[in-house]
């Protein structure tokens, strides 16, 4: 289980999220939904590490994350990035393979160990056939494949994922969401930051709602996505019969 | 298979500069002179002339070579160089403060010490935004600052002539390496460039963005860290001993990832090996053409030959 | 009556008084005129003025406190100048003189400029010198002093059987060949260029080596600047070169162009020659 306990973390003199206290366990595939601004990303960097808190703590399994060496952290946490950047463009298995870069050896060697782990990710995100292509050559949807499979790679017992299905067609976006909820379901704790309500609904067991920085609601996706929290966090008004899901195709 | 072509080319160019030089000397001779036989002069002229002047081009380049990949791939920017982020301006500073204030056992060391104040200023500046223009502005601005004060150091010497030296000795040259000099530039180049290396996978880690890499476990403080140490140690050793040689650290690595691929864990140790093999055959250029009296400068013919390389590189790359 | 004559008296005594204050005024103004003051904006131009005419230096060039400089203590301490016209009028000197390749158009008609040649041979010294003599209005028993050692050299030179094979070096590892003033002291001293090219060249540490000279000749080496290109005091290949063969030192400040103290230079290298055998 991961500990959140009255957590303020922002950029610089500004905190942008205040008293956030709350838990993910394993098995969860936790939806953090808010407007732009609310603090998603922040506290998705927190938790991974890439922002220092400026008081609070994170547990888990008992122990504070911020105690724990950088490397040490990478083990624990496997973070997916907004921004899908790859400089230089490398072929895709060496990009998935970075995901092993905390369990390294001198040099960057790999173990086989290791390498079974990429082979997995490449085929739970079904991105095997595109292994030595270029990543600067694949489409969009293509390239988020990629680098979901690079953060599986780590084979981390949390994911979160920084809008991890944003300027991606429907299609793509089901397929991911369904890869993270399988993820969740074989006992990671995967958080995601996510715009779009209805796949939040559709695929999450728990959403936490964030607005000026502060989680105003949590719980199923049910009590938390209800008219009034719509109204409140988003001015938006619930749609008659509730989300909309779509379905692939096949 | 590659690799070991790279390698046999970098070691014929050392190997075919001993023959080639401004008193003509025949293979026979040279070859003799190599192993210790033949006249006294022949043999200065091979084992005490040539031999460090091909040593000290093929140590200085393989630094300039390791530290424009290191710096191309931490930066994310193929346009980062050691000469064109103002290391190697810098680099000149701390040199030419110790030369013309009479400090001349100090050189190396305030090379040393102008590339790393240099290099922390650049990065400091630019600081967390990777954009190209940053990065340039910051290295193009650092540069003309480190050159400007060097010419004001020029101008107060008590040497009249300091500041037209000044410019000869700012194209470059390899004309009068000695062992003593390889003494002090070897070491400090060769742990520069394995520093470099160490930070290969990290540097890899860093081609998904910062955000990622840290995440991975790559301290990025740490990475900056012994990216200026290694950089400050090659180039700072490399200008001290043979004055401003450009444009290596910025098309060796290009030419590396072209036929190797772009993984820094292999750029680094690649680019040092080319680098190495270039910068020997860039000197034996300038010994076939150097006249009498008229010196052409190393600096001058590694612009000469990397400029249209590295525009065609430009313009391929547009193209694709 | 009296009265009259005290009258005349007095306006004589007047215009006697003011005849005399005249005259003395006038004398002064001639005096003035005929001091003249020389100011030198070269360390070539210093070599010659302090050689001829030191009394009447009244400025030095901007090098004159320098290593390669001529000066005594006292001289050192005169103002210096160097080519730029309102540094030049504000010496007051009646004459200028400039190094060889200076220009001064801007200069007032009544400051006498003397420009110097720039020259590669004993002739040289002789030109120079006469036109600052001529200009000066100075004696020409300084310059038939040197015409005379001038002669002595060369018949001296003359007489030698043997001419020893000679190297000029200079801090920066540049040498000296053919039809260069020094070329000129080694000739007149009795010796041989080893260097065969013509002007001033600069040989490779490979070509250097390859020399076998009699004597090397360095200058520069315990007053030059300090230099990105002194290799001939930093390459240890070059210095040990330079101590195997035996070596005379000229000071740089005797011959930085072709002046009186090139005299001297060739008179060393003579001496040194003579210690060869």
């Amino acid at each position: 289980m991961i500990h959140i306990n009255n957590l303020l973390s922002g950029y610089g003199p500004c905190d942008v999220i205040r008293n956030i206290s709350t838990e993910g366990k394993y098995g969860e595939l936790i939806a953090l939904v808010g407007p732009n601004g609310s603090g998603k990303s922040t506290l998705l960097k927190t938790i991974a590490g890439i922002i220092t808190p400026s008081s609070g703590t994170i547990k888990y399994a008992g122990e504070n994350l911020s105690s724990l060496s950088i490397r040490k952290r990478a083990k624990i946490i496997s973070y997916l990035a907004q921004n899908r950047e790859a400089y230089p463009s490398m072929p895709v298995y060496e990009i998935v393979e970075l995901g092993r870069a905390p369990y390294r050896g001198s040099l960057g060697k790999i173990s086989s160990a290791g390498k079974d782990i990429i082979e997995n990710a490449l085929n739970r995100t079904k991105t095997d056939m595109l292994k030595n292509r270029k990543f600067n050559n694949l489409s969009g949807g293509e390239q988020a494949r990629v680098l979901l499979a690079r953060a599986l790679a780590v084979d981390a017992p949390i994911l979160l994922a920084d809008e991890p299905i944003s300027a991606l067609d429907p299609a793509f976006q089901i397929s991911m969401m369904q890869t993270l909820q399988n993820e969740a379901k074989n006992g990671r704790i995967v958080i995601a930051a996510l715009h779009d309500l209805s796949l939040a609904s559709q695929f999450s067991n728990k959403i936490w709602m964030l607005n000026n920085g502060e989680i105003v609601a949590k719980g199923t996706p049910k009590k938390v996505l209800s008219a009034e929290n719509l109204k409140n966090t988003f001015q938006l008004k619930l749609p008659k019969g509730g989300f909309k899901q779509l379905q692939l195709a096949n | 298979m590659k690799l070991i072509i790279l390698i046999i080319c970098t070691l014929s160019c050392v190997l075919f500069s001993l023959f080639i030089g401004t008193v003509n000397l025949s293979f026979l001779e040279t070859l003799k002179a190599l192993i210790g036989q033949g006249s006294e002069t022949n043999k200065i002229i091979i084992r005490e002339l040539r031999l460090p002047r091909s040593i000290t081009g093929a140590v200085i380049g393989a630094g300039l070579g390791a530290s424009g990949a290191a710096l191309q791939s931490y930066t994310r920017n193929p346009l980062a160089a050691p000469g064109i982020l103002g290391f190697t301006a810098c680099a000149a500073l701390g040199a030419v403060i110790a030369l013309y204030y009479g400090y001349y056992n100090w050189i190396p060391l305030a090379a040393l010490v102008g590339t790393a104040i240099g290099a922390f200023l650049i990065l400091k500046i630019s600081g967390n935004r990777k954009s190209a223009s940053t990065l340039i502005l910051a290295g193009v601005g650092v540069s003309a600052l480190a050159t400007a004060i060097t010419g004001l150091t020029m101008n107060f010497s008590p040497n009249p002539w300091a500041l037209s030296e000044m410019v000869y000795w700012l194209m470059g040259s390899l004309n009068n390496s000695q062992f003593t000099d390889l003494m002090i530039c070897a070491p400090l180049t060769v742990i520069g460039i394995v520093l470099l290396t160490l930070i290969g996978p990290d540097l890899k880690a860093l081609s998904l963005g910062e955000e990622t890499a840290i995440s991975l476990g790559v301290s990025l403080g740490r990475l900056r860290a012994i990216l200026i140490i290694g950089s400050a140690l090659c180039v700072g050793s490399g200008v001290a001993i043979a004055g401003a040689i450009g444009f290596i650290g910025l098309f060796i690595p290009h030419i590396i990832r072209l036929i190797f691929g772009a993984d820094p864990i292999k750029l680094v140790p690649l680019s040092a090996i080319a680098g190495a093999g270039f910068l020997v055959f860039a000197d034996i250029i300038t010994r076939f053409l150097t006249g009498p009296g008229t010196q052409l400068y190393l600096g001058i013919l590694t612009s000469l030959i990397g400029v249209p390389f590295f525009l065609y590189l430009a313009v391929k790359e547009t193209k694709l | 009556m009296i009265f009259a004559i005290s009258n005349i008296i007095r306006k004589l005594c007047t215009c006697i008084l003011l005849c005399f204050t005249s005259a003395f005024i006038l004398s002064i103004e001639t005096i003035a005129l005929e001091t003249k003051s020389i100011a030198s904006t070269s360390l070539c131009g210093d070599s010659y003025i302090l050689a001829l005419a030191p009394q009447k230096i009244s400025h030095l060039s901007w090098q004159s406190r320098s290593l390669l400089s001529t000066a005594d203590d006292r001289q050192k301490k005169l103002p210096q100048v160097w080519n730029d016209t309102e540094i030049l009028l504000n010496s007051n000197a009646s004459h200028i003189l400039l190094g060889s390749g200076e220009t001064n158009n801007k200069l007032p008609s009544k400051i006498q400029k003397i420009e110097l040649k720039w020259g590669e041979s004993f002739e040289t010294i002789r030109s120079n010198a006469e036109l600052i003599i001529n200009s000066l209005g100075l004696e020409k028993d300084i310059v038939d002093n040197w015409e005379e050692r001038i002669r002595t050299l060369h018949q001296n030179a003359k007489n030698r059987k043997v001419k020893p094979k000679i190297l000029y070096l200079s801090r920066s590892g540049s040498s000296a060949g053919l039809d260069t003033f020094v070329d000129a002291a080694i000739k007149y001293a009795g010796g041989v260029n080893i260097v065969k090219n013509t002007g001033w060249y600069k040989p490779d540490p490979e070509q250097l080596i390859k020399y076998d000279p009699d004597l090397i000749i360095t200058s520069y080496f315990s007053s030059g600047y300090e230099s990105v290109e002194a290799i001939a005091v930093r390459n240890k290949v070059i210095e040990r070169f330079i101590h195997s063969h035996p070596v005379v030192e000229i000071e740089g400040s005797l011959w930085p162009c072709a002046g009186p103290g090139l005299i001297q230079a060739s008179e060393k290298i003579a001496i040194a020659i003579d210690n060869l055998s």
